[in-house]
């Protein structure tokens, strides 16, 4: 293939066209992780080659320019690339390599290797994107490429000829995929890949600043999906746990980092804290859309409901799931959560010491307040429930644009402000608790969702919430909301129906389906493009072993090595039967002519009934022999049907021309039966 | 070691292949296996299995199962697109020793299109060329050109006919056996025309023509009553123009070429030289008689008799039973 010295060797302009314009699209979907530099770079390149194509210029760079230029590149990566990531400076490394190449391609063996590199970076770009709709993109790009591909190495330059036959091709290779990828082992990662640590998670924050943020920012993304086996909470219930914020330095909470120790030493020593289950699970499996993040979102209180997901995930003394990587693609686990649990199984002394933690100083006006309060209320319960009482206050409202509140924040919040959204209750809150003595903390996640069918609940980015837990003796933590007292409707019905301007929900996202939930095309749009996700994230995203354990049991039931085995061999037959169904009629095209095997057929007839036998004579020769043996109408049709034979054998190859002449001799051929 | 091998492959093939002018593609004679670019293909979608699997991302994961059985539909597609193809040795032109000379090879095919490109190459020659041509319609015409070096009956080897069709992933090909025999005259060699009177008529008059009467004038177009010799073989292989080599008219003569007609002491040379003596007396149209061994050809003129003299002296110093030769096929 390399060595031909053949114009064959030389690359197709078409197929180079097609590769440029898949490349330019692979780039466009993959802005995200690109440096805009490299995004530059791949444009020029596009240009470049489109320019060749449609014949503007004529000359490609040369050789000894795309050396230097891939020097100079490469030393751009590797000096901005240090505060990258390997991942991030690997993709565009990868993609100024193929700008680069694109720009000198002129053989057939270089085509190749544009194409094995834009096929291998397709595929790396599903570790940013997963969703349907990226998939549906990256396949008319994987598609394009495969025509290019096609282009080189058919003699028909028809691009819609080439991408026909590709469709129907890659249609017949679905559901081989579909079962291969359902045999196929689900095995664990061989080894932790490099994440881009330096990029922001998406959705929840790991810290709160209440003061600082004057706009939260609202996003209908989803986060995640849960599947409820039986019981669906019911809207209140609905807190979905992820992180919790133990430490203050009077703007922002923050997890803990003797808390992140902890962690860490726990791991070391492998002691993850496991819960003892009291009372009736909630049995669900959640689907948490790729965050970048460690944090996992559960009911109070989860353990992990099977096996797959304990490899998975990490329990922590937090109540909550972490993943053991950050969730560069999207997970899915089962958790039972214990709702009548108390929160009292960790280390008390722990906890306690950590949370009663306070800046030395600021907001004066809340401490005192807090202390005239206190020594009316000694009782730790009573004094939580006035606290939570005191939002009762109409003078405090619920808004998502709150001023800003700077320096003394909570001071300001509770006697100047006094609006704000879940975090400035819940800091406020925090903070009144600790001064007074009772170990609280911030817990952040979301609260709400809604139901996508009786048993599939979505949550998206805007239920995010945080909420109080304090250490209530025996009890353990005891959940506080400040904000079901100040907006109730936000945790019955949403956030929206918690606004009194509804303006202000999702105001920042014009085109949100979610906006346009009123219009009830939109609404069905909406929902049947959440179902097809769900579908997804549920078959595709989030098939892991359990489920294909689980599949594989309701075809064979209890899983043995044996039957194991005889189910991989039903696999393969099933495949080896799909491609002889598709093969089979095509392979003996081959074999015999239908004209031929049509006049083989009357030789055996005339061999038959006149004992003349054809032996090597030509079909004028055995003709001629076999006249006397045979009737004259018989002999007539014989006539006809070797002039025909004859003819088809030396006419042009055109279908319509055998065809008639095929049909012809079927017909003399039924008159020679009946006359022998 | 080498040749042991190739040898013993050689037979194998002609057991599994054998010989035959018109081929059709059946799957004994076909080979299949991945290229190097559908190795490469294949390590690809091992890697992004290892990817896939490293992140527990079952995009990745669906993507190497789909090029997967995108590689297995291919072997099917790649196979029975090359089984469509037919193959058939055409009548080769006069082939001369040590000159470049070409056999005319016809690639059909009946009913479905054959698709894509087909290298074909000589079997087990270190330096053979691979011809390359694309298949848009149901006869396609090429020339395999090849060097004899020496003259005599020869028995051509095998045509290598590889296709990566659709994909390039994988390569189908084949060895056929064309079941072709031709005899390579000798290497004409320039000298001058010597042509003997019969010694029955007269005492030696010796009747000479001097080089350079049938110089070459132009190039014009076939036409099918004209000498296959005179094609101009080059143009044909090069553009696929058939073109005719046109001479300037001779002057008529008559009589014998011998054995004696050369006067180098070397017998290769004299072949040689007789070759090129048959050939000018041919282009010029002039009749001459030939007497050669216990070959005794009263003069005559035209193609049938210019081939039975080379064909004698291509086979000396074996005798011809008869005219019956099959170059003229």
């Amino acid at each position: 293939m390399m060595k031909d010295s053949h114009s064959i060797s030389s690359a197709n302009a078409h197929a180079i066209f097609i590769l440029t314009i898949a490349f330019l699209a692979l780039t466009a979907a993959l802005y995200a992780p690109l440096m805009s530099w490299v995004i530059i770079l791949s444009v020029c390149a596009v240009v470049v080659r489109l320019s060749v194509y449609l014949g503007w210029y004529t000359k490609l760079p040369e050789t000894r320019t795309i050396n230097l230029l891939s020097v100079l590149t490469v030393i751009a990566l590797a000096w901005l690339g240090w505060q990258q990531g390997l991942l991030l400076s690997m993709v565009n490394l990868l993609v100024s390599a193929c700008s680069l190449k694109l720009m000198i391609i002129r053989t057939k063996k270089e085509l190749l290797q544009l194409f094995l590199s834009l096929l291998f970076l397709s595929g790396a770009a599903f570790i940013f994107e997963q969703g349907v709709l990226f998939v549906l993109l990256y396949s008319i790009i994987l598609m394009s490429l495969m025509v290019g591909l096609a282009l080189q190495f058919g003699s028909n330059s028809s691009i819609y000829y080439q991408t026909k036959k590709l469709t129907i091709l890659s249609l017949q290779a679905l559901p081989i995929a579909a079962l291969l990828f359902l045999v196929f082992p689900q095995l664990p990662p061989l080894w932790i890949m490099p994440s881009d640590q330096n990029s922001a998670s998406t959705g929840l924050s790991d810290t709160i600043r209440p003061g600082d943020i004057a706009n939260l920012s609202q996003s209908s993304e989803l986060a995640f999906r849960a599947n409820f086996e039986t019981i669906v909470p019911a809207p209140p219930q609905r807190y979905w746990r992820a992180l919790v914020l133990e430490h203050f330095d009077g703007e922002e909470w923050t997890i803990s980092e003797q808390r992140a120790k902890q962690i860490l030493r726990n791991k070391a020593y492998k002691k993850e804290f496991s819960l003892t289950p009291i009372g009736q699970p909630i049995d669900y499996k959640v689907y948490a859309e790729a965050s970048r993040a460690l944090w996992l979102f559960t009911l109070d209180a989860p353990i992990p409901a099977n096996k797959t997901t304990q490899s998975k995930i990490w329990q922590t003394d937090t109540f909550a799931f972490r993943a053991e990587q950050p969730l560069l693609s999207a997970i899915a686990y089962d958790v039972q959560s214990y709702p009548s649990v108390k929160l009292n199984q960790t280390n008390k002394r722990f906890d306690q010491q950590l949370n009663l933690q306070l800046p030395k100083k600021g907001n004066p006006k809340t401490r005192e307040w807090v202390e005239t309060l206190r020594r009316q209320i000694p009782n730790n319960k009573d004094f939580a429930a006035t606290v939570l009482n005191y939002f009762a206050d109409p003078v405090f409202s619920y808004t998502l644009t709150p001023p800003l509140m700077r320096g003394d924040s909570i001071d300001d919040f509770l006697f100047e402000q006094q609006q704000g959204f879940c975090s400035h209750y819940a800091s406020a809150m925090t903070f009144i608790l600790r001064h007074a003595g009772i170990p609280a903390r911030i817990v952040a996640g979301y609260h709400g969702g809604e139901m996508l069918d009786k048993q599939v609940m979505s949550i998206y980015q805007y239920d995010a919430h945080a909420w109080v837990e304090a250490w209530m003796d025996d009890e353990g933590w005891v959940r506080f909301d400040p904000t079901g007292v100040v907006a109730p409707e936000r945790l019955t019905l949403g956030l929206e129906a918690a606004l009194q301007n509804k303006d202000a929900f999702l105001a920042n996202q014009a085109l949100s389906l979610r906006k346009f939930k009123h219009i009830s095309f939109f609404s069905s749009l909406r929902n049947t493009l959440n179902k097809v996700d769900y579908f997804w994230s549920r078959w595709v995203v989030g098939f892991d072993k359990e489920q294909q354990s689980d599949l594989f049991e309701t075809i064979v039931g209890k899983i043995t090595p044996e039957k194991l085995m005889y189910l991989m061999l039903s696999v393969v037959a099933i495949i080896a039967l799909f491609l002889f169904i598709l093969f089979a009629p095509k392979l003996g095209s081959n074999k015999r002519e239908p004209s031929l095997t049509l006049y083989l057929s009357m030789v055996n007839k005339l061999e038959a009934s006149s004992q003349c036998v054809r032996g090597t004579r030509s079909p004028t020769q055995y003709l001629n022999e076999v006249e006397p043996y045979i009737s004259i109408e018989a002999f007539n049709h014989a006539k006809v049907i070797t002039r025909l034979f004859v003819k088809s054998q030396y006419t042009n190859n055109i279908d319509s021309n055998q065809k008639s002449i095929l049909s012809k001799m079927k017909y003399h051929f039924r008159k020679l039966n009946k006359e022998i | 070691m080498r040749q042991l091998i190739t040898k013993r492959f050689a037979k194998w093939l002609r057991k599994r292949i054998p010989a035959e002018n018109n081929q059709t593609l059946s799957h004994q004679k076909i080979f299949i296996f991945p290229s190097k670019f559908g190795a490469w293909y294949l390590i690809l979608c091992g890697l992004l299995f290892v990817l896939g699997t490293n992140y527990q991302n079952n995009i990745m994961r669906l993507l190497c199962t789909f090029l997967l059985s995108l590689f297995l539909l291919h072997l099917f597609a790649s196979y029975i697109n090359f089984s469509r193809l037919r193959i058939k040795a055409l009548p080769c032109s006069d082939i001369y020793a040590s000159q470049t000379s070409v056999l005319p090879v016809e690639l059909s095919y009946k009913g479905k299109a054959v698709e894509g490109v087909i290298h074909l190459s000589w079997w087990n020659e270190p330096d053979t060329k691979v011809i390359s041509v694309p298949i848009e319609s149901p006869y396609t015409h090429l020339v395999m050109p090849m060097l004899l070096l020496q003259r005599g009956k020869h028995r051509l080897g095998r045509l290598t006919l590889r296709c990566d069709y659709p994909l390039g992933l994988f390569k189908c090909w084949t060895h056929l056996d064309l079941d072709q025999t031709i005899t390579v005259f000798p290497t004409p060699k320039t000298c001058h025309v010597n042509l003997l009177a019969h010694q029955g008529e007269s005492n030696s008059s010796t009747l000479t023509f001097r080089e350079g009467f049938e110089e070459f004038h132009s190039l014009r177009n076939f036409q099918n009553t004209d000498s296959l010799t005179r094609v101009a073989w080059k143009h044909v292989a090069k553009n696929n123009e058939w073109r005719v080599k046109t001479f300037e008219e001779p002057m008529p003569s008559s009589g014998f070429l011998t054995l004696e007609s050369s006067d180098s002491p070397d017998l290769e040379v004299k072949l040689s030289e007789l070759t090129h003596q048959i050939l000018t007396l041919n282009k010029a149209n002039k009749p001459f008689g030939f007497k050669f061994q216990e070959l005794f050809i009263p003069p005559s003129i035209g193609e049938k008799h210019k081939n039975i003299c080379l064909t004698a002296l291509a086979h000396y110093p074996s005798v011809l039973d008869s005219e019956g030769t099959n170059d003229e096929r």
